[in-house]
């Protein structure tokens, strides 16, 4: 807090220098412009000189002098450009000349050099002849200002101005404008310049009292892209060939930030050096830059640099271009021996540092040596063993060293596309390690991600042995895992990550696709109770799925035992859903599809079958089904999946019937038993068996039900209740009746109706007796809309 | 501060955009006549300048070449003061260098701060158009933005095949010429209230040295 307010205060105290300074800037260009206007140019020359005496403050930090420097050198830019345009009309040598000798009469150096500078520009764009001598005369006199942020600026727009005019011609070559010089001058003036610049900017580090040190660090900091435009400068100068630079220039650049012996210094310009100049450069001295690296302060940190470096070799090498380079240039075994050379040396690197590294390597291997596996692979090995030697374990995701580790594992995973690919680096998985049990939930989880989103296929046991090597904390229980994992909603994403897996399993063959569901149905099925309930049903879908697409025999001789062998399996698997995930009615729902099914392929053994997953169906209802409610919708559920089947012989389909009636008959309240019965008298009617020609339409056995159904209602003590079991009751009947169920007579259906009309009439008036009331005149009316049809009836109820 | 006299004018040019877009590749076709497949990062701001004749008026364009990556401006942008025109650039084969136009005009309206910033002319680049093949920007995407802009004027153009480069730059000069004259005219007593105090001039700089 204090130091905010500290920097706060500070940065008003700044813009109010800086407004002074600015005031004077302009009321003082605006006076030089007046007398360049009437061509009174000393005049002009004495108001420049002091709008630059603004640049001689001490009170500004580096950017707001950036921002005073700017306003004074777009005024400077006007100056230069009116002097050069009077002079070029004059045409008199001797003007420029004197108007260079005169300014360096100014009073104070700052203004001085500027001027100078602004006038020797004009001068060597008039006689360029003189270009080369000038150049040498500025950056000479530029020497007399010694302090830092006033020389680093003067320098710097020494650099700017003369951009245009610095001599590129071919050495050796007389250029076109005799004397005008050759880019050796230029190379001089600058190698020069930058000397002189970067012992500024060092000097700076050791001025002004200890305690200020971390302000003045940021300073230099803020500082550094005066000193690197001298860089950018050699870059851009067309005729500084790959031998000069091998030979002298860069060279000379090393040996000045090898010997300034300063961390930022160094650190700055070596990352400056591989940003600015070329790569086939970069390519043609790699030994002699990475010698120098070694040569740096302990303060530096060089993996920046390296990373730098092999970030930009990496991206060039990829492209198309540069291929050729691959195989002359060791590119991968030279960065992996530095890289592990840093590491060794030293013993203090942030892990985050040494994960960073690898993760630059790794996008080299990848990117640029998609085809040599064992070059990614060596780098996670690496990563690994480095980690290991550290002793470092359960690291949080979160933190900078386990998001750089998350980065690393991405790599090949984005890069690849392919998974299974990516499975093939035999020792990724053991660079997974070193992360907490989240963190690896969280590798494994963008992996199934990306296999999902490019729809990899996976066509073989090898295939999701792969998967699964990379899954491995999503698959089972972990030592590290925390007691409720399980609750959290990343791990109910990452289970609906394995489901979606699974859907990508995609054989060629039909038995080898059972082969994969069977095998990971296996793994799957050693996840524990939380796991097992979300990845274990869609393995029975996708068997299901299976065996339907698998009807036909294709003449296989084994095809009967193929598919029973099928259901079986689901068949097992839902038992462990019920035994180990504790579950009832999705395993419930699961038997009666898998009945559904296997009805409907015709298998020698789909009786036996479909006899077998009802029963299941069953005793979970029986067994584990204790909530009425829960048994009320159960019960419909299997009654329902009953009437869908037709293979059964009724010697198997009248004991399952009989189950169901029983387990109705049991209902706890007496309103569940009269519906239950009354559904399952429905399986009498609609019902269909092996041995019948469509559906059953057993009268007798429809009627006997409904009869007991009665009686139950009759025994019910709640009249409200009641009279609504009766008009059910009656309903039920009706459509038998009317669906041409003979054995029920007009007279049963007339009793009933004289029952709950008097009922009617006895009930309390209640809301719901009303809603009862109104479903009982909907149905009276029904049948009076049908009378027509049934003489006997309408006779009998008088309608 | 009429231009009367001062017969060539100056003006300043600022060209954004991200990083790779061709910002310096533009910049060197316009002022050079070169194009080099070779890359070499920007870092911090630099200028060309190319004289131009705009209806009969000779014109010094000052064109500032920026780095699209801010580590490489440690001491801020205040390069942008003073500018008579803002060059935005895109690459037309990459959709992000477009969604990030917004930004690059708001940055530049703040830091720059010019007068009247809903009149200040930005000229809008899509470069690359050599590898229209590529194209992750379409034309009427663009115009679209150009409009929502208060009708920015839009040049698709090709630093690598020169293409359009020179009317584009035509373009951007006039529309800071015409600023420029439109500056010079709403302050026609400009100095009065600045005139100076003459003892200002001497006055001792705390931490101010002779050197
Ligand atoms: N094909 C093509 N490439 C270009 C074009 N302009 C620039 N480039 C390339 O794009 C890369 C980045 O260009 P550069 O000018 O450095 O972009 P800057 O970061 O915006 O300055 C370089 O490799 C250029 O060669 C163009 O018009 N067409
Ligand atoms: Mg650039």
């Amino acid at each position: 807090m204090e130091a905010m307010r500290i920097d706060d205060t500070n940065s008003v105290e700044q813009e109010k220098f800086l407004e002074t300074a600015v005031k004077t800037v302009k009321a003082e260009a605006f006076e030089m412009k007046r007398s360049l206007d009437k061509s009174k140019r000393m005049d002009a020359l004495k108001h420049a000189s002091i709008m630059l005496a603004e640049l001689r403050t001490g009170l500004l930090t580096p950017k707001y002098y950036y921002r005073l420097y700017i306003d004074v050198v777009n005024e400077l830019n006007h100056l230069e450009s009116f002097l050069l345009d009077e002079l070029e009309k004059e045409k008199k040598e001797e003007s420029i000349a004197e108007l260079y000798e005169h300014v360096q009469y100014a009073g104070t150096i700052i203004p001085r050099m500027y001027l100078m500078i602004t006038v020797g520009v004009v001068y060597m764009k008039l006689m360029p002849q003189m270009r080369a001598e000038l150049l040498n005369d500025l950056v000479e006199m530029s020497r007399g200002v010694q302090h830092p942020l006033r020389g680093l600026f003067l320098r710097h727009y020494l650099l700017q101005v003369t951009k245009s005019l610095l001599p590129d011609a071919a050495e050796g070559v007389e250029p076109a404008i005799p004397g005008s010089g050759t880019v050796r001058d230029t190379i001089d003036f600058i190698k020069l310049n930058f000397s002189e610049m970067n012992k500024l900017w060092v000097r700076q580090q050791h001025q002004g009292p200890s305690k200020e040190r971390e302000k003045r660090e940021r300073e230099r900091m803020e500082l550094r892209i005066l000193v690197g435009t001298n860089l950018v400068r050699l870059s851009q100068l067309e005729h500084l060939t790959q031998e000069v630079y091998e030979k002298e220039v860069l060279p000379s650049i090393l040996e000045q930030v090898v010997s300034c012996r300063d961390p930022i210094s160094q650190e700055y310009l070596m990352e400056c050096v591989i940003q600015v100049f070329a790569d086939e450069f970069h390519l043609a001295t790699l030994n002699e830059f990475l010698a120098s690296c070694k040569e740096l302060a302990q303060e530096v940190h060089i993996k920046n640099v390296l990373i730098a470096l092999i970030d930009r070799l990496s991206l060039y090498v990829s492209n198309a271009v540069g291929s050729n380079i691959r195989e002359e240039i060791q590119l991968f075994e030279i960065f992996s021996a530095q890289a592990e050379g840093l590491i060794q040396s030293r013993s203090d690197m942030p892990i985050e540092d040494i994960v960073s590294l690898h993760t630059a390597l790794v996008s080299l291997a990848v990117k640029c040596y998609g085809e040599k596996l064992a070059y990614a692979n060596t780098v996670f090995l690496s990563l690994a063993n480095n980690l290991k030697d550290k002793q470092v374990e359960g690291i949080d995701m979160y933190s900078h060293a386990g998001k750089e580790l998350i980065r690393v594992l991405r790599v090949p995973v984005d890069e690849y596309k392919d998974v299974l690919r990516v499975a093939l680096l035999t020792d990724y998985p053991r660079a997974m390690l070193p992360l907490n049990y989240r963190g690896r939930c969280t590798a494994s989880a963008f992996i199934l991600q990306n296999l999902i989103d490019n729809e990899t296929g996976l066509k073989s046991t090898d295939d999701i042995d792969a998967v699964c090597s990379l899954i491995e904390c999503l698959l089972s229980d972990q030592p590290d895992q925390p007691e409720d994992a399980h609750d959290s909603e990343e791990f109910a994403d990452e289970l609906n990550l394995i489901a979606s897996m699974i859907h990508l399993i995609k054989a060629e063959d039909r038995d080898v696709q059972f082969l994969l569901l069977n095998g990971l149905r296996k793994r799957l099925g050693a996840g524990g109770k939380w796991r097992i309930r979300k990845t274990l049903p869609p393995i029975i879908f996708s068997i299901y799925e299976l065996a339907l697409n698998y009807q036909q025999s294709d003449g296989d001789e084994n095809w009967d035992m193929k598919v029973r062998k099928m259901f079986v399996c689901a068949m097992g698997t839902i038992g462990a859903l019920i035994t180990t995930g504790e579950m009832t009615q999705l395993p419930l729902n699961l038997y009666l599809e898998g009945a559904i099914v296997a009805n409907r392929i015709k298998f020698s053994e789909n009786a036996m079958v479909v006899y077998e997953f009802i029963s299941k169906a069953l005793s979970v209802l029986e067994d584990e089904i204790a909530d009425s409610r829960e048994r009320l919708s159960a019960l419909a559920l299997v009654t329902n999946s009953v009437l869908k089947v037709d293979c059964l012989a009724s010697e198997n389909w009248e004991p399952l019937v009989g189950q169901i009636i029983l387990a109705g008959s049991k209902m706890f309240k007496k309103a569940d038993q009269v519906r239950t019965l009354c559904s399952a008298a429905s399986l009498y009617w609609k019902g269909k068996v092996a041995e019948s020609e469509g559906e059953l339409r057993n009268g007798n056995k429809v009627t006997e039900i409904l009869k007991k159904s009665a009686k139950v209602a009759a025994q019910c003590m709640e009249p409200l209740v009641q009279q609504q079991l009766f008009v059910h009751l009656l309903n039920q009947y009706y459509y038998f009746y009317e669906d041409g169920c003979t054995v029920i007579s007009p007279d049963v259906l007339s009793e009933l109706i004289s029952r709950t009309r008097d009922a009617a009439i006895q009930l309390e008036p209640s809301r719901e007796a009303d809603d009862i009331d109104q479903h009982l005149q909907h149905t009276l009316q029904h049948i009076r809309n049908t009378k027509d049809k049934y003489p006997e009836l309408a006779e009998k109820l008088q309608i | 501060m009429s231009s009367g006299p001062r017969k060539k004018a100056l003006l300043k040019v600022i060209i954004l955009g991200d990083s790779g877009v061709g910002k310096t590749s533009l910049m060197n076709q316009y002022v050079n006549k070169r194009f080099s497949n070779q890359y070499k990062a920007t870092i911090g701001a630099d200028f060309l300048t190319k004289d131009v004749m705009i209806d009969d008026r000779l014109v010094t364009m000052q064109i500032w070449d920026t780095a699209g990556q801010e580590r490489f401006q440690s001491l801020g942008v205040a390069f942008y003061r003073g500018a008579d025109c803002c060059v935005l650039a895109y690459d037309v084969t990459n959709s992000t260098s477009f969604k990030n136009l917004d930004s690059w005009r708001d940055e530049f309206l703040i830091q720059a701060n010019p007068r009247d910033p809903d009149h200040f002319p930005f000229v809008l680049l899509g470069n690359k158009m050599d590898l229209e093949q590529n194209r992750a920007v379409s034309s009427k995407r663009a115009q679209t933005w150009c409009q929502s802009k208060n009708n920015i004027p839009y040049f698709e153009v090709s630093a690598k095949e020169a293409l359009n480069v020179e009317s584009a730059f035509q373009a951007i000069a006039r529309d800071a010429l015409a600023r420029e004259s439109q500056d010079s005219q709403d302050f026609p007593d400009f100095p009065d209230q600045i005139r100076l105090d003459p003892n200002q001039n001497n006055r001792q700089q705390g931490g101010g040295c002779n050197c």
